[in-house]
């Protein structure tokens, strides 16, 4: 820009320059000649200059100037190549998504990131990004999950402790009994159709000593069900002969369209196995845990992933006034039902999670219960979805 | 901005206590300046709301009280408290010796107390004619005298008098008979939970 501003005076600046140099040359060779030939070599010198300092000026200028065009240049296509990026890939989210509405087949066209990269792009467009990168984790954390459950069914029954069953439980006012059943989809080892983890052909439920439901090392793992045991004479009269007898619990899958017990299925097992796990640091014990054996017979083989559906049955007493209930892992489809059977309390549910159909059906004075619902076709328990009973 | 608090609570599944007892009195003192603060901290919230198992049982303990002193009444002094109100008043005793008797609301996992889940209630006794129980200090009374471990030693001590004394022991009384308990350095505040990892079942008033 400067050598531009400034050209023609240096131009001159330069050919005087040149003059002045080359007449100094020839005046220290002293060759005069006369007015002729002084003449000349004014000429030619200028000529020459003019001809050294033009290749210069225009060599150093002609870079330049290209490069900041050039530079230029970049930054407007750059610019421009975004916005088109941008647009474009509004348009072909778009496309996709109406393409998705319209034919779930068309689904497997895509692979699962381009398919992530489409809700991504969906839901920033619609949430704005901060709202949609939480949500972006909360599916990230769902897609990465190896399993989730679908057409739950929970029924919760709270009774008072006035029976012969658990009367020795005297710190327990309360004992609770539950049937709990869902299909559980199981995602079949990478790269192997047909197969699962062996890990996964367990079916293990686990009732926790402690009152801290979230014990570390059994938080690594998905239990069938989970429990949180409160009664501490219960506790104490448990032993591996006992426990299943104890807890009344037994085990059935859905076997060739009915409900069967394992035994029926299974010949070797037929019983689950009993088993006292420790806390992690320092020797006390954790809880109990009851492990049955997947039968082969009863998975089935869905896209990607192996289901099977099972159903628990258990009681236990408890000495709080209170259930908990907190889904671990995605599940579609839930009814959860939990009912107290008392004249003299009442049934509290509060969810602690938001727009969830809770309805309170009062059967009578002395039967409450609620109905903690997620039943349309779509709807769905995020993990850590659930509710808090209290009477 | 004015945050309704009311709403708020609402969509987190407390209720209004007096929807439930309606002669239950409430003066929310952090609605008015005459309160550790001496500042108003509740804009716009006059009603005192709980999770429904509190609510049930304070129903249970004002139809207790009903039957052993007629014309008594609860009086609630704090309820639900949101945890930016909680903030606010951290912020305040932070690094002073009332620190001891405010909820950190900055313990990542664990913020705020049991009032910040609408799972803890403060309160006191009126009498037939509307006046507060004498409990050896008022409301909020950041000392010894307001714990609730040791009475008797307060008591002979000289440190609350003998009236004081007696409606300290009525209260925990009626409201234990509910499973409702006080803290230990609190004789106003009651709760059923009590352990730390009870909150965790409940959600925090997080606005």
């Amino acid at each position: 820009m400067l050598l531009e501003r400034y050209r023609y005076s240096l131009f001159i600046i330069a050919i005087a320059l040149l003059a002045g140099v080359i007449g100094f040359i020839f005046n220290v060779w002293e060759t005069h000649e006369g007015f002729l030939y002084d003449l000349l070599t004014t000429i030619i010198s200028t000529a020459i200059a003019f001809f050294v300092f033009t290749l210069t000026y225009e060599s150093v200028t002609r870079k330049t100037s290209t490069q900041s065009m050039v530079d230029e240049m970049r930054g407007l296509f750059e610019e421009q190549r975004r916005l088109v990026r941008n647009e474009f890939r509004d348009e072909v989210d778009d496309s996709i998504v109406k393409s998705l509405g319209a034919e779930l087949d068309i689904i497997q066209k895509y692979s699962s990131n381009e398919v992530f990269d489409v809700v991504n792009n969906c839901s920033a467009r619609l949430l704005g990004h901060g709202l949609a990168e939480n949500m972006q984790n909360v599916l990230a954390s769902i897609l990465n999950n190896p399993s989730y459950r679908a057409s739950m069914r929970y029924n919760i029954d709270i009774y008072p402790n006035d029976t012969e069953r658990f009367e020795a439980c005297t710190d327990a006012k309360f004992y609770i009994s539950q049937t709990l059943e869902y299909k559980k989809y199981l995602r079949k080892v990478d790269g192997d159709d047909n197969k699962l983890d062996d890990n996964n052909l367990k079916l293990s439920c686990f009732f926790a000593f402690n009152k801290n439901p979230f014990l570390q090392k059994e938080q690594e793992e998905i239990f069938f069900l989970r429990e949180e045991l409160s009664s501490h004479s219960f506790i104490k009269s448990l032993n591996k002969e006992n426990a299943i007898r104890l807890f009344d619990y037994w085990v059935q899958f859905f076997y060739e369209g009915d409900w069967v017990d394992l035994a029926d299925i299974d010949s070797v097992e037929k019983q689950p196995s009993v088993e006292f796990v420790r806390q992690t640091c320092g020797g006390k014990y954790a809880g109990i845990k009851f492990v049955s054996n997947i039968p082969k017979q009863v998975l089935i083989e869905d896209g990607e992933y192996i289901y099977f559906r099972a159903r628990i049955k258990c009681s236990y007493p408890t000495s709080r006034r209170e259930f908990y209930f907190k889904v671990p892992e995605l599940t579609l489809q839930a009814n959860v039902s939990i009912e107290l059977n008392s004249t003299n309390d009442s049934l509290h549910l509060v969810s602690f999670t938001d727009n969830y159909h809770i309805q309170l059906d009062k059967k009578s004075d002395s039967r409450e219960s609620y109905n903690f619902c997620c039943n349309s076709k779509d709807s769905i328990l995020l993990p850590n979805n659930g509710f808090t009973a209290v009477w | 901005m004015v945050i309704d608090y009311e709403g708020c609570f609402r969509q987190a599944g407390l209720i209004d206590v007096q929807t439930v007892i309606p002669e239950v009195v409430v003066d929310l003192k952090y609605a008015t300046t005459d309160n550790f603060m001496g500042k108003v901290l509740y804009l716009g919230l006059k009603k005192a709301y709980l999770l429904p198992h509190m609510a049930e049982r304070l129903k249970r303990v004002q139809a207790r009280l009903e039957d052993l002193k007629p014309g008594h009444k609860l009086v609630i002094y704090d309820a639900a408290r949101p945890l930016s109100i909680q903030r606010e008043m951290f912020d305040r005793v932070k690094g002073t010796p009332q620190e001891q008797y405010v909820a950190n609301p900055y313990i990542e996992g664990n913020e705020g107390g049991f009032h910040n889940y609408g799972m803890a209630v403060d309160l006191s006794i009126l009498d037939a004619d509307n006046k507060p129980l004498d409990m050896g200090t008022p409301f909020d009374f950041f000392g010894e005298e307001a714990h609730t471990t040791n009475d008797k030693l307060l008591l002979e001590s000289g440190r609350i008098g003998e009236m004081a004394y007696r409606n300290r022991q009525f209260l925990y009384a009626v409201m234990q008979e509910q499973e409702l308990y006080p803290l230990p350095n609190e004789w106003w505040h009651y709760q059923h939970f009590m352990e730390e990892p009870d909150k965790k079942k409940f959600k925090i008033l997080d606005f």
